[in-house]
């Protein structure tokens, strides 16, 4: 981890669908430069023989069985209930252009 | 003592006995929050259908006596976090673009809540979306500390944590991503328990961070801590990552223990942070010797730094809340995502930094490198020992407003929370004194899926100590 | 540029035809049903909700990948896939990223050439999009109820040379599928979807394996057009080529009227999808017990069907295959065969028989094939006839030439117009020889 990473705010909030000021811009970039230059403290650890954990619980193969379940199932109105533009049952969107 | 005052305990015995009805329970508590909600701003939202949900409460206990089994928090008021969707009740998790949503579904922690016979007084405050460890990052206002209404609650269950210290209800439910539960109930000074990930259903928990949050009570006493765990706990079908196994959690068997007699505890020399004030770490000196005195054996260990600590959550949590807050797009619920705040903001944008194409590997994957290495390092400790202790938070809760201007404010305070956090372990706080007239806890971590080991250890040092206080709260 | 040659790799996403979606117990069933009726708070992407993995969805995309000779994965996981559309409702998909449940297979065409499969896994599919102007607004319509439904998805190795390979890649891989009986794979119904990924490169310039671009073409609705569509592009990348222009990395559609691609949008830069291992459920691990019940449930496979016809009842690999790929065919084949036997019609007899369409597949076998037998009895008038009008060959039999049967067996088969079982002629033939004295 290099203390010099840019990180480019602009192309990250693009990215995450955020939008941030040229001011907001400033003030995260500089934070960004702090956290960054804090976590890289990690690097000291040696981890090349360590595998990842991603789930502390230890469990697998949790599935369910292939069943319809309607005790969950929602009906086309409390589907739609919090939408602000709805029609014919559909949710809207601006039109997507293929 | 007021009705509102009581705990669980004290609360069923009289409900029992009819010595009150649950309508009196509720309205006491909602009479209590219809005073303060104004100075500490714990509750968002109140639940309009309490007193009518108290009234059937009142028809069960009538109707027999058996129902108390069946129904092990009948009549029982309670505050709900408001990260935890309610069928009906708008759920806003603080932020503003959720301003308006009204979930299709309740949480599965509510459901069995509900199943229990407990009453749902309202939602409570957090930092918006759980993103912080002072609730001052809620999209509606800060909360308020019921010891001194300058100070912070503590964060991000700040309003859970409030509400029961200010006894605006009886219990209320919190959630815990690192140190979301703990700190706020240290700096409230009420006892709470962070049970183990996977132990409480989080399905219907708007989420922060999946591998980590974990649902949980914060109580008055540690034994009502249990009542409330075993009604929410076990494996939920609708969540993949709830355990199976049997849940080791036997409230009736916390009174039998007596002395803690052939525990063995360790103190990692770590935690006692540079970060730490000397009152404090005098209280956790005295907590120790305390423990020692019930016949435990406390002996002081060297762990991994927690600064590490911070540094695997800082990139663990932020990564999973980019992607977390990624269906917020306003199509089917909410407002647009301009409406996302500088927090929220700060934390995604940072996680989607740390999964992007080319640095996945030196930030994601490495985190989640070293969060193997502190697990094992659990493991280890627990081979040898029943518990690890140590202070909550470096101390007292902090003045209102330190949080501005501090990237990584949140994950700071949580620091001593967050190597248990990230193991998925279970701990639990506990009040053990005073700093300036504000409340300390002792944090009791325990492995995995042992919640029963840790509730007894804090139950034992609670009912031998006199630090589980509430303020007055007569702030007019 | 003397070696052009052109590397095309499919990508197949085909939805499994289970009763329930891919992580919730919504009904998978969406064609024609009234919108956002089949969804709940998981396939609607709702605050809060958590996938949990359908086993049915998880076991057939590993028989597929076994029935494709694939290796499965011991440790396998789902990942997220972060991308921004309305289609996709949590803003990311459950998807499979670097532990795919099975991978490195390959399917063998009928010259012998084998296309390799990189993988085959598992994902949930997108709610559907509709566009429509709504006072004189133009808008885009979002339908949930197909979000979520399980889908699988094939990836071969750009290993195919030219459009009609692709072709047989895709029916062979079609077959298969419907074999196993897990999707339809109907395209009009959008339960299978093509793209196909086309490059060329001049082998001799440069030591490359696979070429340093690719242009993917999308929204091809039938295997004809994934043919035209591929032949297209081969010339037209060729073209360039030769003009010493690199092909634009894009995306393409295919206008099945002009027969050529267009171009839908560039793709320069790849997207940055984010993958990372799904947290909200646990990885999948398979013990070799495991992997072998699955692939002791896989049914007969097409390729192993064919080479069974051949052992065992001796039909040409040409017969086996039209038999083998019209399933009722093969069914009704297999049920008469000892039937068949009785009337002393032989197995390749009565392939011909089913395939040219002599034999009524709803009508039981044992009255058609008497008639046909029948047919053949007739013959005894025809065998008098021929050996009435053939007396110079009688003679020469008779005088001791017998080769010449051959050709009053044929003389049979003339007038039966092929009719006559020529192993009946001939015995019916002698023994009226004999008899003749």
């Amino acid at each position: 981890m290099s203390k010099n990473d840019k990180v480019d705010v602009n192309h990250l909030a693009k990215l995450s669908q955020m939008t941030v000021t040229p001011q907001e811009a400033k003030k995260l970039q500089k934070g960004f430069k702090e956290i960054l230059k804090t976590i890289s403290a990690l690097d000291k650890l040696k981890t090349k023989k360590v595998s990842s954990t991603f789930q502390v619980t230890g469990l697998k193969n949790i599935f369910r069985q292939d069943e319809i379940d309607k005790s969950r199932m929602l009906t086309q109105e409390q589907a739609l209930s919090n939408a602000k533009k709805k029609y014919q049952g559909y949710f809207v969107v601006p039109a997507i252009f293929k | 003592m007021k009705l509102n005052q009581l705990t669980i305990t004290q609360a069923l015995t009289g409900l029992k006995t009819k010595k009150f009805s649950a309508e009196e329970l509720t309205q006491a508590c909602l009479d209590q929050i219809e005073k303060t909600n104004q100075h500490l701003n714990s509750f968002l939202t109140l639940n309009p259908n309490a007193i009518s949900q108290a009234q059937a409460a009142d028809k069960f206990i009538a109707a027999s006596k058996v129902n108390f089994n069946k129904y092990p928090l009948l009549g029982i008021p309670y505050a709900l976090k408001d990260n935890f969707l309610t069928q009906g009740l708008r759920t806003t998790a603080s932020a503003k673009l959720l301003d308006k949503y009204i979930p299709q579904y309740d949480s599965t922690v509510q459901a069995r809540l509900k199943q229990a016979g407990a009453v749902l007084l309202g939602k409570t405050n957090l930092d918006a979306w759980a993103h912080g460890s002072s609730t001052e990052a809620s999209d509606y206002g800060t909360s308020r500390n019921p010891w001194n209404l300058n100070y912070s609650p503590g964060g991000s269950s700040g309003g859970s944590a409030a509400a029961v210290a200010s006894h605006q209800c009886l219990f209320a439910i919190g959630s815990e991503t690192a140190g979301s539960i703990r700190v706020p109930a240290c700096w409230c000074g009420v006892s709470a328990l962070k049970p183990t990930y996977g132990r409480v259903s989080r399905y219907g928990v708007i989420a922060m961070g999946s591998s980590l949050d974990s649902p949980g009570p914060l109580t008055k006493n540690i034994y009502d801590s249990a009542l409330v765990t075993k009604v929410i706990a076990g494996h939920d079908p609708f969540d993949a990552t709830t355990s199976s196994s049997p849940v080791n959690i036997q409230p009736a068997k916390l009174k039998l223990k007596k002395s803690l007699k052939g525990i063995k505890i360790a103190l990692p020399k770590e935690y006692l942070v540079k970060e730490m004030d000397d009152k404090t770490a005098k209280l956790i000196n005295k907590a120790v010797k305390k423990l020692q005195s019930l016949g435990a054996k406390v002996e002081q260990i060297s762990l991994l730094d927690p600064h590490y600590s911070i540094d695997v959550y800082v990139v663990v949590q932020r990564s999973e809340v980019s992607s977390n807050l990624a269906r917020y797009d306003g199509v089917r619920y909410g407002h647009p995502r301009t409406y996302f705040k500088h927090e929220a903001k700060n934390r995604a944008l940072l996680g989607t930094y740390t999964l992007s194409t080319g640095y996945y590997d030196q930030y994601y994957n490495k985190a989640q490198k070293v969060r193997t290495l502190i697990i094992k390092e659990f493991n280890q400790v627990f081979k040898k020992y029943h518990a690890v202790i140590g202070p909550v938070s470096p101390g007292p809760a902090l003045k209102v407003g330190s949080s501005k201007d501090s990237p990584m404010f949140g994950e700071v305070v949580d620091m001593l929370a967050e190597p248990s956090s990230i193991a998925g372990l279970t701990g639990l706080s506990v009040p053990c004194g005073f700093v300036n007239h504000l409340p300390v806890a002792l944090q009791i971590t325990g492995p995995q899926f042992n919640e029963q080991q840790i509730l007894s250890l804090g139950h034992i040092y609670q009912q031998n100590t006199d630090f589980q206080k509430f303020p007055s709260t007569e702030y007019d | 540029m003397t070696n052009l040659q052109a590397f095309i790799g499919m990508e197949v996403h085909v939805e499994l035809n289970t009763k329930s979606k891919m992580f919730c117990g919504c009904p998978a069933k969406h064609f024609q049903i009234k919108p956002n009726t089949h969804t709940c708070p998981v396939c609607l992407g709702l605050p809060g909700a958590l996938p949990v993995p359908n086993k049915q969805a998880v076991d057939w995309t590993v028989m597929l990948g076994l029935a494709l000779n694939c290796t499965v994965n011991k440790t396998s996981k789902f990942d997220r896939k972060h991308y921004f559309y309305p289609d996709l409702p949590k803003g990311y998909q459950i998807s499979q990223y670097d532990q795919p449940l099975t991978q490195t297979g390959f399917l063998t065409l009928g010259s012998g050439k084998k296309i390799h499969i990189n993988r085959v896994h598992l994902e949930e599919d997108t709610a559907k999009l509709l566009h429509k102007t709504i006072n004189g607004k133009k808008v885009s319509l979002v339908d949930f109820n197909r979000s979520g439904v399980p889908l699988m998805e094939i990836v071969s190795a750009p290993e195919i040379s030219f459009g009609a390979e692709a072709k047989e890649y895709l029916k062979k891989l079609t077959q298969i599928i419907k074999t196993l009986k897990i999707s339809d794979c109907d395209m009009e119904k959008g339960s299978m979807r093509l793209e196909a990924n086309i490059s060329v490169m001049d082998q001799t310039t440069t030591r490359r394996i696979y070429p340093n671009y690719k242009v993917e073409v999308k929204n091809l609705n039938s295997f004809r057009f994934v043919e035209q569509a591929i032949n297209y592009e081969i010339k037209r990348q060729t073209a360039l080529l030769w003009q010493g222009t690199k092909p634009k990395q894009e995306t393409r559609g295919f206008n099945p009227k002009t027969k050529k691609t267009f171009v839908m949008r560039s793709k320069e830069t790849a997207e940055d999808y984010r993958y990372f291992p799904e947290p909200d459920i646990p990885p999948m691990v398979f013990t070799n017990k495991q992997i072998a019940r699955l692939q002791s449930q896989l049914p007969e496979l097409p390729e192993a069907k064919i080479e069974k016809l051949a052992t065992k009842h001796q039909l040409s690999s040409d017969i086996a295959r039209l038999l083998v790929n019209k399933p009722q065919n093969y069914k009704y084949f297999i049920k008469s065969l000892s039937i068949a036997k009785k009337h002393q019609l032989s197995p390749q007899k009565l392939a011909n028989l089913i395939i040219n369409k002599k034999i009524n597949l709803s009508q039981p076998v044992t009255k058609q094939l008497q008639f046909l037998t029948q047919k053949q009895a007739v013959s005894q008038s025809i065998i008098n006839q021929v050996l009435k009008d053939n007396l110079d060959v009688v003679k020469k039999y008779k005088a001791g030439k017998a080769s010449v049967i051959g050709f009053l067996v044929g003389q049979v088969m003339k007038t039966t117009q092929g009719q006559a079982d020529p192993n009946l002629a001939r015995k019916l033939l002698l023994e009226k020889l004999a008899v003749k004295k």
